[in-house]
């Protein structure tokens, strides 16, 4: 099992976080916190020796400057595939080099536990056409989960047409839905796991909330 | 004692939009609360604001002023605060339009407009204030303080109109589905405001026809205001019986 790097995430899905060559995808809308998952799962990995790799439309300094707003250390970095800042570029017009220096990058790393984290999926789905984008993506998982790794990804939940993001879920192991809750007046942040690898359906909303010294997860009582 | 249509129409929709505009800040601050990304907490902090200032300025009109002196001036300030607001909240939500735009196109060429429509409206309003019929009574404002007052409202209108063209045409260009549709509602808000400051000016103050222009067009604005801060971020409603085995759920700790 790998770490998500949230200690009551990881008792949530059963003490130990991520199955092992596992691809996890977070869906939920802009703005909600899906990217602090993520960076609290590369960081775990970093502090424990694995290979990290952080695929992302945005600059580095982008991701860094919010890395540290949720309250990680950026002393140590993964390596980046990045629009800027990075020996790797992420070029969105050409998705097949994505895929390619992303393959390579976890091949050099052969041997050793890889994570990969991105945020491509939804700009990619939006450029290119579903049945390209799941052909691409089933392939990307499948080579992937060959090495010792797991991919995490996010999705945008209010990009994209409603049939586009349960398309994408079927390729994933486990999918965490994030989103705000109306419940009368009040509005809250609630996540709940849609599915995981191994684990029975889990039930339940939980109310987590990011902070500058990390994440809480607790169960949401209605 | 009897009351006339208009002002029964007048304060009862001045009710509705004051009812609408607070639930719109309650929900506006939760969002704010719930939302970790900086584009949308600052979007609900912008909207929160925006319905505070509008508040602030329909209170205004109950409160008997000077027409005239440095009161007169003070009794404005919800009125400029309201344009600044305006023009700053609509100028933030074109760029971040434009920022969502996988082509990143300068939508109707808003970069090289924004500034120079900032500092005029910053100038017209100085010039307004001080040299207009605002501290003057209107007998001794003169010929410049008549005509400044006459252009007022068609250069505001005119800078409005331009600023809601932007917003439309960049919430379609956004990517972010999410943001585009806030945006639209945003866009569409400053359409009823430009609307209503066009009809209105054809219009005597206190008649019937203008009370429901000014107040329907109030209203509809207010709620596509409302409606933007919804659209901040989808909402999802809990279902009941799940909710009520996540109570069962005991394992779960504290933060990392």
């Amino acid at each position: 099992m790998v770490s998500t790097g949230v200690s009551s995430l990881d008792n949530l899905l059963g003490s130990d976080g991520y199955p092992d060559k596992s691809a996890i995808l977070v869906v939920g809308p802009p703005g909600i916190g899906k990217e602090a998952l993520g960076y609290w799962f590369v960081r775990s990995g970093l502090v424990q020796g694995d290979y990290c790799l952080y695929v992302t439309h945005r600059p580095v300094t982008d991701v860094l400057r919010d890395m540290k707003g949720s309250g990680i250390s950026t002393e140590r970095v993964p390596e980046w595939i990045a629009s800027s800042g990075s020996p790797v570029k992420c070029d969105l017009r050409d998705a097949t080099s994505i895929s390619f220096n992303t393959k390579e990058a976890v091949k050099r790393n052969a041997g050793r536990r890889v994570r990969v984290a991105t945020d491509v999926l939804s700009p990619l789905l939006v450029l290119n056409p579903l049945e390209s984008m799941y052909n691409y993506w089933s392939q990307l998982v499948a080579e992937l989960k060959q090495q010792d790794s797991v991919l995490f990804a996010l999705a945008e939940d209010g990009m994209h047409p409603p049939n586009t993001l349960t398309t994408m879920e079927q390729l994933f192991d486990g999918v965490i839905e994030m989103r705000l809750y109306e419940e009368g007046l009040a509005i809250t942040p609630l996540f709940r796991v849609k599915k995981m690898l191994g684990l029975p359906p889990l039930h339940g909303y939980f109310r987590f909330s990011v902070t500058n010294t990390g994440m809480e997860v607790v169960p949401h009582v209605h | 004692m009897s009351i006339d249509l208009p002002t029964v129409i007048d304060i009862g929709s001045t009710v509705l939009i004051v009812g609408i505009l607070v639930l719109g800040i309650y929900r506006a601050l939760e969002m704010r609360r719930a939302f970790v990304g900086g584009v949308y907490r600052s979007r609900a902090t912008w909207s929160t604001l925006l319905m505070l200032v509008i508040i602030a300025v329909m209170l205004s009109n109950f409160v008997p002023t000077p027409s005239s002196g440095i009161l007169s001036v003070v009794a404005f300030l919800p009125f400029i605060a309201l344009i600044f607001v305006i023009t700053a909240y609509g100028d933030r939500s074109v760029l971040v339009a434009i920022e969502t735009d996988f082509f990143h196109r300068n939508t109707l060429g808003w970069t090289r407009v924004r500034w120079p429509a900032a500092i005029g409206i910053v100038t017209f309003v100085i010039i307004l204030v001080i040299g207009g019929s605002i501290m003057t009574p209107a007998e001794q404002s003169g010929p410049l303080g008549t005509i400044l007052n006459d252009l007022f409202f068609p250069i505001l209108a005119g800078i409005l109109g331009y600023l809601t063209a932007a917003l439309i045409v960049g919430a379609r260009r956004s990517a972010d589905r999410t943001l585009r549709r806030s945006i639209l509602l945003l866009g569409l808000a400053l359409a009823t405001l430009v609307l209503s400051i066009v009809v209105t000016s054809g219009l005597t103050s206190g008649t019937l026809p203008y009370v429901i222009v000014n107040q329907g067009t109030g209203v509809v604005g207010i709620y596509l205001i409302y409606r933007s801060v919804m659209s901040l971020s989808p909402l999802g409603h809990v279902e009941k019986q799940v909710a009520a085995i996540s109570a069962q759920v005991p394992q779960v700790g504290a933060a990392a």
